[in-house]
């Protein structure tokens, strides 16, 4: 009898905890989901447009958001670009990268507005769990920049024309922006000079004593950075400006230990040559007895 | 050939040893083939899946694989220096035993060389070694002074082995199969004792024993030069080709004394091999520990003392007893001590404390390898990002055990198979009356003979 009752004791407290398990669970359910709503983020895009020096268009869309005041990239989300110079039309679906970053680039051949008529490019993010849609739109006209490199009165000068085409063979000229010059190193680019666009030219000196490659070759590229309306537009051409680079190791050259030289050195060769020459006559003056070994049974036997 | 009298009878002593297959040679037999399937399998594994299955990684790249490689060429010297020398002094007491030495040259600088096939990561591209090798890179001279210590090793045995191959194939009692006879008959060219080709015969053995000291000198020093030519830490050292070549005529006259222990004992040749085999290449031992044990001391001396940044690193593992501490302790004390002290003190000089002793300093210059090459390449020059412990702690896998293992069961089978073909006593050399030198008074006479 007392061990049905304490049986039916255990079923009790077993079905308590049970019940108070379940609405802890639930509450806890509705608790994060209601967490869920109430945190989701702005989410801030900004929005770059990138003329290379090859024609290709880039897009560059950064997602961020703040986390106690602080911007923290925001990554693996999907953003959507669009043109909507006429009427909203995607060009393209990229997800952000570790730096939330999302790159779209365009072909050289995609036709960029001008004039009265610049292209509306605009970046959209339609919202999840954690963040709120967003979107970004830029106004972006196309920018030709002619470059010229000359060298006046030994002064190494780049000539740059930078204007926007309008409809027919008119041209508005890009005017007080900054324009700068640089060579490509290795790693990153180097500043040489640095001018000011007044009515669409600017002449930027170049030092002359720039080391190049071996032929002397050194790659400018000519950037006007984040301009309004027009974006971040670059061009770039390899010149012969630089001073030819000559690989000096005296050390090496006289007697070749370098690792990738195909001769051998001389004595060393000439060392290696009268060891094995020395060893294999003896080895074939031992053969040749060996053959006269046999060649004595041959006639012992005749 | 007329075959003597006591040539005859020495030889029909040792017809047994080449003719029977008995049950205990069987069964050795397939515990061997068993260990070398398994090392077959292994190897499989390891050109299958490639060196991912072995401890060998970006920095140490090398292992096992070149300890035993290091190991076996050294064993080699066995015969190309002991035999050479003692050949050339015309010491009597050799003849016994100069077989068995020339034998563990020839079976070692073949297996000694499988393992660097075994190290290099693509065997498929080995052509290119031949085809674009650059005989200023040390590696190069390696691989032409092996070839030419193979070619030499080989001829050497044989030219050793004519007379007996000659007597073999005049024995017309020998229980032996057709093909085994042809084959007598072939190798021994000919050869049927006259005047004109004994000479000839007896002028080969002498150039060989000449020419094959030199050859093994060259051969060691250019391995070692292999790890002295570097700048890593504890291997640029200018006195490592001296060192190698001492070590090696060690760890040969250490395998030679062992081998002995067992044939004398396997085939009851305690005739033949007496205790004053044991004396002589004991007190050869002694002498030989006492010279490594210099040449120990002074490295590290120099190493230890200059303390240069890389090299201590190397040394502090080796003297620090929770990484080789003990193995060094092993390799570089006990394996040099234990001889000198067991071989120099003639009550404790017997013929099995001498072979265990040998066995000592034998697993103990094998142990001394390893040391050579691990600490070192796990000590990188480079500061490298992302040093996993894995990429730097070498540990051998199953793989590299099983090849290992599968290289010394090779090792003892070639030796098992080699001592079944001809007898493992030179029957022509100890049959013959003792040779007189006139320099060295050595006319001692073998005792039995």
């Amino acid at each position: 009898m007392n061990r049905k009752n304490k049986n039916s004791d255990i079923g009790k407290i077993f079905y308590y905890y049970l019940t108070l398990v379940v609405i802890i669970v639930l509450a806890g359910n509705a608790e994060g989901q209601q967490e869920v709503k109430a945190k989701r983020s702005k989410i801030r895009i900004k929005l770059e447009y990138f003329k290379k020096g090859d024609n290709t268009k880039q897009i560059k869309a950064t997602a961020s958001t703040r986390v106690k005041r602080k911007p923290f990239p925001v990554k693996m989300v999907t953003l959507n670009f669009y043109d909507e110079t006429d009427s909203a039309k995607l060009i393209g679906t990229v997800e952000t990268n570790e730096k939330g970053i999302a790159t779209l680039t365009l072909p050289s051949d995609y036709s960029i507005g001008n004039g009265d008529n610049p292209s509306l490019l605009s970046v959209r993010f339609d919202g999840n769990e954690s963040f709120k849609s967003a979107s970004k739109e830029i106004r972006i006209s196309d920018m030709e920049m002619n470059v010229t490199y000359k060298i006046i009165d030994s002064v190494y000068t780049v000539n740059i024309d930078a204007y926007e085409k309008t409809e027919g063979e008119s041209s508005i000229p890009v005017s007080d922006v900054d324009v700068y010059v640089y060579v490509k190193r290795l790693f990153s680019l180097l500043k040489v000079g640095e001018g000011w666009l007044q009515d669409g030219s600017a002449t930027v000196e170049i030092p002359n004593d720039l080391p190049g490659d071996k032929e002397g070759n050194l790659k400018f590229v000519v950037m006007i950075p984040d301009a309004e309306g027009y974006g971040t537009v670059e061009s770039d051409e390899v010149v012969k400006w630089g001073k030819p680079l000559k690989v000096q190791n005296k050390y090496a050259d006289e007697n070749k230990r370098a690792l990738w030289e195909p001769r051998a050195p001389l004595w060393m060769v000439i060392t290696l040559s009268i060891l094995l020459l020395g060893v294999f006559y003896h080895y074939f003056l031992i053969a040749f007895k060996l053959y006269k070994i046999k060649k004595i049974r041959k006639n012992d036997s005749v | 050939m007329k075959i003597e009298n006591k040539t005859k009878e020495i030889l029909k002593e040792f017809s047994p040893q080449i003719e029977n297959f008995n049950r205990r040679f069987k069964i050795l037999s397939a515990i061997l083939i068993v260990i070398m399937l398994f090392a077959l399998y292994a190897f499989y594994m390891q050109e299958k899946e490639g060196h991912i299955v072995t401890g060998m990684r970006d920095n140490v790249v090398w292992g096992l694989y070149i300890a035993n490689f290091v190991f076996f060429i050294g064993i080699s010297y066995a015969g190309a220096l002991i035999s050479g020398i003692l050949h050339l002094l015309k010491v009597e007491w050799r003849k016994p035993i100069i077989r068995v030495a020339e034998f563990i040259t020839v079976i070692s600088t073949v297996i000694g060389p499988l393992f660097i096939l075994l190290c290099m990561g693509r065997l498929d591209r080995i052509y290119n070694l031949v085809l674009y090798g650059r005989i200023q890179s040390p590696i190069i001279w390696d691989v032409i002074a092996i070839t030419t210590y193979i070619i030499g090793s080989f001829l050497f045995l044989y030219l050793a082995m004519i007379r007996d191959l000659a007597i073999l194939r005049d024995s017309p009692d020998l229980k032996i199969g057709k093909f085994r006879r042809w084959s007598y008959k072939f190798l021994a060219i000919g050869y049927n004792g006259t005047a004109k080709q004994d000479k000839l015969l007896e002028d080969s053995i002498t150039i060989m024993s000449a020419i094959i000291i030199p050859i093994a000198v060259i051969v060691h020093s250019v391995l070692a030069w292999i790890f002295g030519m570097t700048l890593r830490p504890g291997w640029h050292s200018t006195i490592f080709a001296p060192y190698f070549v001492i070590a090696a005529v060690f760890s040969g006259t250490g395998v030679l004394i062992v081998a002995l222990w067992a044939y004398r004992r396997y085939f009851h040749l305690e005739k033949y091999i007496t205790k004053k085999h044991f004396d002589y290449l004991g007190m050869l031992l002694l002498i030989l520990a006492a010279i490594y044990g210099y040449f120990t001391f002074s490295e590290y001396l120099t190493d230890w003392y200059t303390s240069e940044t890389w090299n201590a690193r190397v040394l502090e593992k080796l003297f620090n007893f929770n990484e080789y501490g003990w193995w060094f302790l092993f390799a570089a004390i006990i394996g040099i001590l234990l001889p000198m002290i067991v071989i120099g003190i003639p009550k404790l000089r017997t013929i099995n404390s001498v072979t265990a002793v040998s066995f000592i300093a034998v697993i103990a210059l094998w142990v001394k390898r390893y040391l050579i090459i691990v600490p070192t390449l796990e000590t990188p020059l480079f500061p490298i990002q992302d040093n996993r412990i894995e990429w730097i702690k070498y540990s051998a896998t199953w793989v590299e055990w099983a090849l290992t293992l599968g290289g010394v069961a090779t090792f003892i089978f070639s030796f098992m198979l080699l001592s079944k073909y001809v007898p493992i006593i030179p029957v022509s050399l100890v049959s013959k009356p003792p040779e007189k030198t006139e320099s060295l008074n050595v006319e001692e006479k073998v005792e039995t003979v």
